[in-house]
C-alpha cells in the first residue's frame, strides 16, 4: 500500500472512485479490486432512496459495513466515494473518528483548494 | 411464528434510540413491524442486505449495514432467510458511533 495513504495502524485496504465507479485509486487488500467496487456502487445507488420520511433522498454520509473481525466505512465526497476497509482491535472496536481524517486528508490531496468537503465528514 | 416475532420486535423498540424496527424475508416482503416505520421499506432494506452479501460472499457471519444521516441511523442485517432493519436517532446532536 502506498505509504501516503497509511494513516491509520488498522487500515488494510482503501478504494477512491469518482462518483461514476471508476476505479481512481486503490491500496492495501482492495488494490484494484473493481468487483468490490462495483458492489459498493450499486449499494450506495439502493441508498439514495430508502424512505423520505426518515431520511430524505440522497442524505445519507457515511455508510459502515461491519463484520466480526473487520469493516468497511464508505463516504461520499466531493464527486468521489471514499472507501477503507478497517481491521478491528481485540475490542471488536473500530474507531471511526480517526477514520474521518483519513478521508479529510485523501481530498486535501486530491483538491488541496477545496476545504468546503471537510465540513461535510467533520 | 408471528408472536414470536412481535415479542422479538417489541424487544427492539424499547431500545434507546431505537425509532422502529421491521422484519423482512428473502423476497423482500414486510414479516412484521413496531413503530414508526414504513412496512414497504422491507423490499429496499432485503435489497440493500443481498447487494452486501456479495462483498464477502465467503463470509459465516453476516454483516451488519449502518446509514447514517445527521442524528439518524438506518441498520440492516441478514441473517439466513431474514432481514432486520432498525431506525435509530439520538435526540441530542451528539456524535455517537456504533450500533
Amino acid at each position: 500500500m502506498d505509504k501516503d495513504k497509511q494513516i491509520m495502524s488498522n487500515q488494510i485496504g482503501y478504494l477512491i472512485l469518482k462518483d461514476d465507479g471508476s476505479l481512481q485509486e486503490s491500496g492495501g487488500d482492495l488494490k484494484n479490486d473493481e468487483r468490490s467496487a462495483n458492489v459498493i456502487m450499486g449499494l450506495i445507488n439502493l441508498t439514495e432512496s430508502i424512505d423520505d420520511n426518515f431520511m430524505p433522498n440522497s442524505s445519507c454520509e457515511r455508510i459502515s459495513i461491519d463484520y466480526e473481525h473487520h469493516s468497511y466505512s464508505i463516504c461520499m465526497s466531493n464527486r468521489h466515494i471514499y472507501i477503507v476497509k478497517l481491521s478491528k482491535g481485540h475490542n471488536g472496536v473500530t474507531t471511526s473518528s480517526s477514520s474521518t481524517s483519513v478521508y479529510n486528508d485523501a481530498n486535501t490531496e486530491l483538491n488541496p483548494s477545496s476545504t468546503s468537503s471537510t465540513t461535510v465528514l467533520a | 411464528m408471528e408472536q414470536q416475532l412481535e415479542k422479538v420486535l417489541s424487544e427492539i423498540v424499547t431500545q434507546q434510540d431505537t425509532v422502529g424496527a421491521l422484519l423482512a424475508n428473502r423476497q423482500g416482503l414486510c414479516l412484521g413491524a413496531k413503530g414508526n416505520i414504513n412496512p414497504n421499506v422491507s423490499g429496499i432494506g432485503t435489497a440493500i442486505s443481498e447487494q452486501v452479501a456479495k462483498l464477502e460472499p465467503n463470509s459465516t457471519v453476516p454483516a451488519t449495514v449502518c446509514l447514517y444521516s445527521g442524528n439518524k441511523r438506518c441498520l440492516i442485517q441478514k441473517d439466513g432467510e431474514i432481514t432486520g432493519i432498525i431506525y435509530k436517532q439520538t435526540t441530542t446532536a451528539s456524535t455517537s458511533i456504533g450500533n
